[in-house]
């Protein structure tokens, strides 16, 4: 109110001038250090009188801080050419050789700038303070303008080059910089955030990984908020990234045990389903000879009916189901030797191609009962040393399996020979074969073919799994090449007794 | 007895021949002719051109099984089933019924107990009669 009074009486602007705490100055523009006037308060703020910057030309550049001479001396020149007020920031040293940070605004005028400064030696210490405590942070500051939309920051704390390697220089220096870092995989993500925040104005929160200048994969938490101006209006964005690699890696380490953790159950409850299935598998295995047992001692109960031939009919097929259920018995206590690993196995020397031709006579009423034509191809071998029960078993196995999954009318053909210095035993068939996808669970136990399972084939999944646990106890090797609809055809390997190789997993 | 000369017929669908003989045995014996079937295609084949009374079929055969004969035989005219299976899980017997099973015996089963069965199914069994 006071001003404008003054204004309209025309007062005295010399009055004003000499009386304002603002530094005030008029110099010459063809050489910026030629003062024609300094008002008390600049004589107070730097200590020279009137006439010593009179008497000096030179000393407004004497004054000027070193480090910003050439910067300051530059943009009045610009200005000066262009006729163009400047507005700037520099440091002086005063006549007693303080640092004085000013404030300087100046318009030109003629051939002279009015120009005035202001003392923000404060306010630059605690800019200082404040940049000191951001730059001793263990993370980076940055400040990007809006205004600039080339996206690189105008300021970037130098904790980056300890925390990425990349000086705040090389970053600022190329527009793109922050984006042709970012790991490829989360840049889609990142430039999707960005305007995500731009469009909605709400603070960014986001986590991505960076490759810093080692190459080293570093995942960034990064914060950026978007400061508006009195009208609203973006004016800059100012945010902090986190190095937060380590705790995403023991959030990943845990995520990932989590996972182990699930899948251990997820086992578990597949093996307990496992286990029921197979309980109801042997309990239906153990039911069907025990059922003909029973039914058959019913109907010699009753024999006034019978005859003597159906009699002794009636009693062998009593002896032939339970001869079924001992197997049976005998099979499930293999089996869980051989997942002990205490097989009992008695070596000796076995002519192979004899005990093979014995095996195969014993299946012929089998499968002449079925009408399947059972051949048999032998080759003497040199002896091989194993258990010629459990040999028995491996071949009597297979060529059950044979039999079971090879229609009437179809062919089975058994082979012994030596191969590659093994003896080795295939048995043949012209069976309904085993899909690709089945081949490598075969030898699982209680794994059934889904042919097995829908054409209700009997058996519990164990004949096979004891007859690789034999084979692999001998020092063997099995192996199956099945085409569906062709047939199947089981090889082993068995090694001979001159070798003297053998792995003695059951010894 | 062995004069009837008209006997009725009951069909056995079983793909265990011991037990398949079995059942038939006790089946001839109670005054039945017997159709004897090992899979589900050769019962129903048999049921389609013989009109069995009664049919004592096997669950776990080979296709069809005895739940999907039993369900195809009740379409077919309505005969009277009598399950078998060796199976033992509680969703046997449901499944039996809800296929139009009319009885459901687990293995092993005694004689008595299957011409109980069938004697609560045929109201004129030969044997009764």
């Amino acid at each position: 109110m006071k001003l404008r009074r003054r204004n309209r009486d025309r007062p005295s602007f010399q009055a004003l001038v000499e009386h304002s705490p603002v530094a005030m100055y008029v110099s010459a523009t063809e050489r910026a250090g030629r003062y024609h006037y300094v008002s008390p308060a600049l004589v107070e703020l730097l200590g020279w009188t009137p006439e010593e910057w009179k008497a000096d030309p030179d000393l407004f550049e004497k004054a000027l801080h070193p480090e910003d001479c050439e910067h300051v001396l530059g943009q009045i020149a610009v200005a000066k050419a262009n006729r163009r007020p400047y507005h700037t920031e520099y440091r002086l040293i005063d006549k007693d050789g303080a640092t004085i940070w000013v404030e300087d605004t100046a318009v030109p005028d003629g051939d002279c700038w009015q120009g005035f400064l202001v003392d923000i030696t404060q306010r630059k210490a605690a800019e200082r303070r404040y940049r000191a405590l951001v730059e001793q942070l263990p993370l980076i500051t940055y400040i990007d303008s809006p205004d600039r939309g080339d996206g690189a920051p105008i300021y970037m704390s130098p904790q980056v080059e300890s925390m990425l390697g990349y000086t705040p220089r090389e970053w600022q220096a190329t527009p793109s910089f922050f984006l042709e870092h970012v790991h490829p995989d989360d840049r889609e993500t990142v430039v999707a955030s960005q305007e995500e925040a731009l469009r909605t104005g709400e603070p960014l929160v986001r986590e991505f990984r960076f490759v810093a200048k080692d190459g080293r994969v570093v995942w960034l938490h990064d914060i950026q908020t978007v400061v508006r101006d009195d009208q609203g209006r973006p004016w800059y964005s100012q945010g902090f990234a986190l190095d937060v690699t380590s705790a995403k890696f023991w959030e990943q380490e845990r995520e990932r045990l989590l996972r182990r953790a699930q899948m251990q159950n997820e086992r578990l409850r597949e093996l307990d389903r496992m286990k029921d299935e197979f309980i109801a598998l042997v309990s239906h295995e153990l039911r069907t000879p025990l059922t003909s047992i029973r039914g058959y001692v019913e109907l010699l109960e009753d024999d006034r009916a019978l005859s003597p031939a159906e009699r002794s009919a009636f009693l062998q097929v009593i002896d032939r189901n339970a001869d079924r259920l001992q197997r049976l018995v005998e099979d499930l206590l293999l089996a869980a030797q051989a997942e002990a690993n205490s097989l009992n196995l008695h070596f000796e020397e076995i002519d192979l191609a004899k005990l093979v031709v014995d095996c195969v006579e014993a299946s012929a009423p089998n499968a002449a009962a079925r009408e399947i034509a059972l051949a048999c191809t032998v080759q003497a071998t040199p002896a091989i040393l194993g258990d010629a029960g459990r040999l028995a078993q491996v071949v009597d196995n297979l060529l059950s399996n044979a039999l079971k999954f090879t229609p009437e009318g179809g062919g089975v053909h058994v082979r012994v020979s030596e191969s590659e210095s093994t003896a080795l035993i295939e048995v043949a068939d012209s069976g309904m074969g085993i899909p690709a996808g089945e081949q490598s669970e075969l030898f699982g136990r209680f794994f059934r073919t889904s042919s097995a399972q829908r054409e209700a084939i009997g058996g519990v999944g164990l004949g096979l799994s004891i007859t690789k646990s034999l084979v692999e106890a001998h020092g063997g090797r099995i192996g199956v090449h099945s085409t569906e609809g062709v047939g199947t055809t089981f090889t082993v390997h068995l090694p001979l007794a001159a070798a003297e190789e053998r792995v003695s997993g059951a010894a | 007895m062995a004069a009837w000369s008209t006997r009725p017929l009951a069909l056995v669908a079983e793909d265990e021949p011991d037990i398949r003989l079995l059942v038939a045995t006790l089946l001839e014996r109670w005054g039945y002719e017997v159709a004897a079937a090992a899979d589900g295609h050769q019962a129903l084949a048999l049921a389609e051109r013989r009109w069995p009374v009664v049919a004592v079929l096997d669950v776990s055969m080979p296709p069809p099984d005895g739940i999907e004969v039993t369900r195809r035989l009740q379409a077919l005219g309505d005969v009277p089933v009598i399950l078998l299976t060796a199976h033992v899980d509680e969703h046997s017997a449901a499944r039996a019924a809800e296929a139009g099973a009319s009885g459901f015996l687990t293995k092993p089963f005694r004689a008595q107990a299957l011409r109980k069965a069938i004697w609560s199914v045929v109201p004129m069994t030969p044997e009764a009669a």
